[in-house]
């Protein structure tokens, strides 16, 4: 388990990152989203003991990481520019990652190399950007770590490469302990793939919580009353998050499991009715909304 | 097996990331420097060829190419300038990755521990100098071997100028990697490296020059102890390789372990003291401190201070000089300084030209305290000039003239290396008498009172007595002396006046009698001396002819050291040296190495005169220099410049009135034994001159009218006599010499009117 217990960090005098804590789950996929500036790759390069915190702990299975290499053992880190050496090919630098992660699987990483479509022998300077992230995610799976950090890796991957290294990484979570944390800004990105997320904005962490939670707890309904007196009845028995009307049509994002919802709706007088499931988006938007932050504005700009 | 290749592993990464510094370092020691060597050696080899083998001429030729040989393999100052420079790349380009974002994010998140990398990276430096270095020195033995160079001494030299080398390369590593941890980016890496290399020397040369330039100084700041690696191996190279060529070769231990003391010790000192502070940096190093221009914000403002203060000072002298010592041009060149100095500094620390305004409170530090010092040494307020500590706080006192040349002691006697003889005089010296100690500080106080005049000129118009020995030319009576007081308490204070014997004869006389002055001042008294005296060859000679001593050397030593106890203010102020001798001590093989200490003869010195009598050496001047039969001619010039301020002649203006004379030189000859034998009473032999101490007596010799030559008789040529020159004693010229010079003037007239 990774802990951040009131991580703190600051630049210049400007805070980067202002007392985060959150706690990240073993075996699962934790996003890691937020604007730019919000303290993402601070957040990570504390966890993956590049930067010492001023305040608070970064824990990776209840050992401080920063300077210590047993705690970095359990984990590999990809920044969001990674760093080859100059003129290496992937080659070199199987090499070097075999010499400093003990159990680097060799022979996975020319596989995964083969099925990629990269060559070992070519120099890492000519590969494009896309290509040049794919091999350092390859490295961080084949390091057989516990954890893999990626700083927006998924950034400058096309859909099909994106699909491919999410089956690799379902893969690898069902063949061992595996617990990859994605940092992006692009929350599309990571619905499909995260078991959790953590919402970070200005330094703090709006919110950290699991998808599946999430998405079994807040539903979104569309639908037509047939009168005012059946809306008001009726909307007057949901948890309603947000409320949005046009004409007569209705659109509720509803706090409740989808089965209750529907039997609520069932039961009442109504022209036409609909429970949909949310995007990731959505319930961010929703969540945050709830909290007095305009999500498209944090999240979208 | 594991941990093994998993080193190698990361051994080769930093190699790799490294190579191309590895591999300039094996072009420039493994490539370059031996085939520079072996070209050389080619050409010597050409030249040697010239001569038949066994030759003198071809046995000088080899040892000139063994001599060249050595430059390449031992001690070279081209050695210790590569070392600094790789010291400098590898030092930069090993620990740049602290610079670089994307390399801090894989160094620091990969599980190898600072400590392990800091030294693989440490010793990858130091290892590839080392390999480098070792390869090029067995190349250019292997040309030697080739040339028949090699010699058995060369096995101890080449480890002697390894482990020296490596030492050098690596407390200069140690002093970059320093600039290296306390920046955050190559080019503030880079220019802290060399603001490390030249800040002490520049602190030392603007104290030298602003005591210099304001107060009466000694100059004692840039010598002794250096901490700058490169600089104190500067100043050591020179001694140590003459200590090497001259006994280290003969394979003499103390040599050696003086070697391994004075340069090998300090240097290895050096590099544990900084490379602890280099680590102590490297761990609490901020991560994020990448592209910083000081990766400790913390210490900024105090860099800021140490870099202006200099600056301003620097600046402010330059002003001064420039403007011909005005204190106005000081100060303001001195505050401008501080004001350009904070913008630069500003702008390299925050690459933003408003930053200017920012540490305003480190900007008016600095310009305090540089104003401050200026003032301090320009308004003396420190009273280093007024300085003449009290009687009774002066424990020991040592004293010696500025740069004081006799040749009375020149050599360590193990070492063979001359020395400087003020410095040894005040190390050595340390006297207890109170009589010194007082006559010492009436030195000083005379020169106070006297309103502290800057030389002699001064001293004698500014004092009523007026000097008799006041002439440009001859040996000059006033002299700088410099005192070394040891108060109470165990302060040492170093003190510069200027000392007119004739002011304070009584002071000076006291010194002069003083024991541990003369024993620090006169190697005669040392137990070395009288323990190389079964090996030495003594030499008497009156300045025309030279003779070897025979008789027994222990006693003559013994009556010469009772004679000798005469020697002081008042001997030599009131007589003159009537003759010299030599003792010759050294190695004999070589004459070039041959060592000699010479001492005076006066006429007082009868128990040295009779043990010379009584070796048949002819002694003493009051028969003249030389019998009037050994000579057969003596011919004077005399330079006649109608416009000179001073005329011997005293030809009367009338006489020479609306005529056009150049200056010319007139000549007399003299052959007449009589004439002979005046002159020869009249002049002094310019040999004997050298015993005549500056400072000390003011003799006067009359240097217009010169002997030109002396043409001595069958009789005379056949004693050998020396050709060195003579000299007339001021007033001794006799008359007829005068009237000569007057006649062949008139000559000189009669014959201009004739061509007119």
């Amino acid at each position: 388990m990774i802990e951040c217990r009131d991580l703190t960090k600051s630049f210049d005098g400007t805070a980067a990152v202002r007392q985060v804590s959150v706690t990240i789950r073993e075996n699962n996929v934790f996003g890691l989203v937020g604007t730019n500036g919000a303290g993402k790759s601070t957040t990570l390069r504390m966890i993956a003991g590049v930067l010492k915190p001023e305040s608070g702990l970064a824990l990776v299975d209840n050992m401080p990481v920063y300077d210590n290499m047993h705690a970095k053992a359990r984990l590999f880190f990809i920044a969001d520019d990674p760093y080859f050496f100059s003129n290496a090919t992937p080659r070199d630098m199987q090499r070097y990652y075999s010499s400093v992660y003990r159990e680097f699987d060799r022979e996975r990483f020319y596989l995964y190399l083969d099925q990629f479509g990269l060559d070992a022998r070519r120099k890492i300077s000519t590969f494009s950007k896309g290509m040049k992230k794919q091999l350092a995610i390859l490295a961080g799976l084949c390091a057989h770590t516990k954890y893999l950090l990626c700083d927006e890796t998924f950034d400058g991957l096309d859909p099909v490469m994106r699909q491919a290294v999410k089956s690799i990484f379902a893969r690898e979570m069902e063949e061992r302990n595996f617990t990859p944390v994605i940092a992006s800004h692009n929350l599309r990105e990571l619905e499909d793939i995260c078991d959790h997320v953590g919402l970070l904005h200005e330094g703090g962490v709006l919110l950290s919580r699991d998808l599946e939670d999430l998405k079994l707890n807040l539903q979104k309904v569309q639908c037509v009353f047939g009168s005012k007196q059946e809306e008001e009845k009726t909307l007057g028995q949901l948890n309603l998050v947000k409320t949005e009307r046009r004409g007569s049509l209705l659109t509720l994002t509803v706090r409740g499991g989808r089965e209750e919802l529907t039997a609520v709706f069932a039961a009442a007088d109504t022209l036409f009715y609909e429970v949909l499931p949310l995007s990731l988006e959505e319930i961010f938007i929703s969540e945050t909304e709830v909290r007095g932050y305009d999500i498209k504005k944090l999240v979208f700009g | 097996m594991t941990l093994k290749s998993s080193y190698l592993a990361k051994w080769k990464e930093n190699v790799r990331r490294r190579g191309w510094t590895f591999l300039l370092c094996a072009v420039a020691l493994d490539i370059l420097v031996p085939l520079i060597c072996l070209m050389t050696m080619l050409n010597r080899q050409k030249d040697l060829l010239e001569f038949a083998v066994g030759t003198q001429e071809y046995l000088k030729r080899f040892e000139l190419m063994k001599t060249s040989f050595e430059s390449f393999v031992g001690f070279s100052g081209t050695d210790a300038i590569l070392a600094v420079f790789f010291a400098v790349v590898f030092g930069l380009q090993g620990f740049s990755w602290l610079y670089k974002q994307q390399k801090m994010d894989l160094y620091m998140s990969v599980p190898v521990s600072k400590t392990k990398r800091f030294i693989l990276i440490w010793l990858n430096g130091v290892f590839a100098y080392a390999v480098c270095y070792l390869i090029g020195q067995l190349l250019c033995y292997g040309v030697g071997a080739f040339f028949g160079l090699l010699e058995p001494y060369m096995l101890v030299q080449f480890f002697l100028n390894f482990g020296l080398q490596l030492l050098l390369f690596i407390a200069n590593y140690q002093l970059v990697l320093l600039a290296v941890m306390l920046c955050g980016n190559t080019g503030c890496a880079l220019l802290g490296t060399g603001v490390l290399f030249i800040y002490e020397w520049l602190i030392r040369y603007l104290l030298e020059r602003y005591m210099n330039w304001f107060v009466s100084y000694c100059g004692r700041i840039l010598e002794g102890f250096w901490v700058t690696p490169f600089v104190s191996w500067l100043k050591v190279r020179e001694s140590n390789r003459m200590l090497w060529d001259t006994v280290g070769k003969q394979g003499s231990l103390a040599a050696i372990l003086t070697m391994l003391g004075e340069e090998a010790l300090f240097l290895l000192g050096f590099s544990l003291v900084v490379g602890a502070l280099v680590y102590w940096l490297f761990r609490i190093r901020r991560t994020e401190a990448h592209g910083w221009a000081i990766a400790f914000p913390a210490i900024k403002p105090v860099l800021e201070v140490l870099l202006l203060i200099p600056f301003a000072m620097l600046v402010g002298l330059l002003g001064l000089e420039l403007s011909g010592d005005s204190s106005v041009m000081l100060f303001v060149c001195a505050l401008l300084a501080v004001l350009l100095g904070h913008g630069i500094i500003q702008l390299i620390y925050e690459r933003d030209l408003r930053a200017v305004k920012k540490q305003k409170t480190a900007l008016l530090f600095s310009l305090a305290v540089s104003c401050l010092l200026i003032a301090l040494f320009r308004f003396d307020w420190i009273g280093y000039d007024s300085y003449v500590p009290k009687p009774e706080k002066v424990e020991r006192v040592s004293v010696a003239m500025e740069r004081d040349y006799t040749p009375f002691r020149r050599f360590d006697m193990d070492a063979l290396l001359s020395m400087d003889l003020d410095e040894y005089i005040l190390e050595h010296m340390s006297s207890e008498d109170p009589d010194t100690i007082a006559a010492v500080l009436e030195m000083a106080n005379a020169w106070q009172r006297a309103g502290r005049p800057e030389d002699s000129t001064v001293w004698s118009t500014a004092w009523p007595l007026q000097l008799p020995g006041e002439k440009d030319g001859d040996n000059s009576l006033t002299a700088w002396w410099i005192a070394r007081y040891e108060l109470s308490g165990g302060r040492t204070v170093y003190r510069r006046f200027l000392v007119n014997p004739t002011v304070t004869p009584e002071a000076v006389l006291a010194v002069t009698r003083d024991d541990t002055w003369r024993r620090a001042r006169y190697q005669i008294y040392d137990e070395q001396f009288a323990n190389c005296l079964p090996s030495m060859r003594i030499r008497y000679h009156d300045g025309m002819l030279y003779t070897l001593y025979t008789g027994d050397k222990e006693e003559f030593y013994r009556a010469y050291l009772e004679d000798f106890a005469a020697y002081d203010l008042e001997l030599i102020q009131n007589n003159l040296p009537c003759g010299v001798l030599d003792f010759y001590f050294g190695p004999e093989e070589d004459g070039q190495r041959e060592c000699v200490l010479s001492f005076p003869v006066y006429e007082c010195f009868t128990r040295t005169r009779a043990l010379l009598s009584a070796d048949g050496i002819a002694n003493g001047l009051e028969d003249g220099l030389l019998p009037t039969e050994d000579v057969s001619e003596i011919r004077v010039r005399y330079r006649y410049d109608p416009e000179a301020e001073e005329d011997l002649l005293a030809v009367p203006q009338t006489q020479i009135a609306n005529r056009n004379i150049e200056p010319t030189w007139l000549i007399a000859s003299f052959d007449r034994p009589d004439q002979i034998a005046q002159i020869l009473q009249s002049v002094y032999p310019d040999r004997l001159n050298t015993m005549l101490e500056d400072g000390l007596c003011g003799w006067r010799f009359e240097r217009s009218v010169q002997v030109d030559e002396v043409k001595f008789s069958e009789s005379g040529k056949e004693k050998r006599y020396a050709t060195s020159g003579v000299t007339f004693r001021e007033g001794r010229i006799p008359d007829f010499v005068l009237d000569a010079l007057r006649e062949s003037l008139q000559k000189e007239l009669e014959n201009s009117s004739a061509h007119e």
